[in-house]
């Protein structure tokens, strides 16, 4: 049973700016340490980065919160799963959020051009 | 403080501003000022210009969507504002 759906776009130069700008002030804020060791040392940084961020906002979507109190970036892993595809691991307020309103599993897709990722979310119960 | 925080909103977000007059109250997400990618870049001013550190903690609508909740939240972070001419003031200007 479906129990959430989320869609989010994010143009890369936005992303791109603020790392720039703010470097590990900014990363630190939005990334949890497993994703900056995937996505820094690859040419296409800013892209990888830029589709992780819209991943996060599509479960925020899903899960219904928005940028809320309780669910916030660093609590949405996105790590290439097992086939390669991306992969959701929420924790804390994100995983309270999950776990209440029962889902099992987080679905996740990514694409991107040079110059905007999107990401979509689907929460399964 | 509020006029600048007014002025970088306007700025930074033309799109959402449109020219439109923002109330103190207006949240600035649920009325489109503002995305969620334009939050972060609010926090990365407010830090810059303003001198104060935003906490995980206090990354939340209550001391950020609105221009009087903002102005609130650097009242109760003690926040001074950096010299305008500083490096501070040229991470103000963000593209949309």
């Amino acid at each position: 049973m479906i129990l959430g759906t989320g869609l989010d776009l994010v143009e890369v130069a936005r992303i791109a700016d603020l790392v720039r700008r703010h470097g590990e002030r900014f990363l630190k804020r939005v990334y949890t340490d497993a994703e900056l060791e995937y996505c820094l040392p690859r040419a296409s940084r800013d892209v990888h980065l830029a589709g992780r961020f819209a991943a996060k906002e599509a479960v925020f979507k899903a899960l219904g919160t928005g940028w809320s109190e309780t669910v916030s970036w660093r609590q949405i892993e996105i790590l290439p799963g097992p086939s390669g595809a991306p992969e959701a691991t929420l924790r804390r307020g994100a995983l309270d959020r999950l776990q209440a309103m029962g889902g099992r599993r987080v679905h996740l897709s990514i694409t991107h051009t040079a110059d905007l990722a999107s990401a979509s979310a689907i929460i399964e119960g | 403080m509020r006029d600048i925080v007014t002025q970088f909103i306007c700025e930074a977000f033309p799109a959402g501003a449109q020219g439109r007059r923002i109330e103190g109250d207006t949240s600035l997400l649920e009325s489109g000022l503002i995305d969620s990618t334009g939050v972060l870049e609010l926090v990365e001013f407010l830090e810059s210009r303003f001198g104060i550190s935003v906490d995980d903690a206090d990354l939340v609508p209550e001391n950020l969507d609105s221009i009087d909740r903002i102005c609130r939240f650097l009242a109760r972070k003690g926040a001074g504002a950096a010299p305008a001419d500083g490096p501070a003031r040229a991470s103000g200007r963000l593209s949309g």
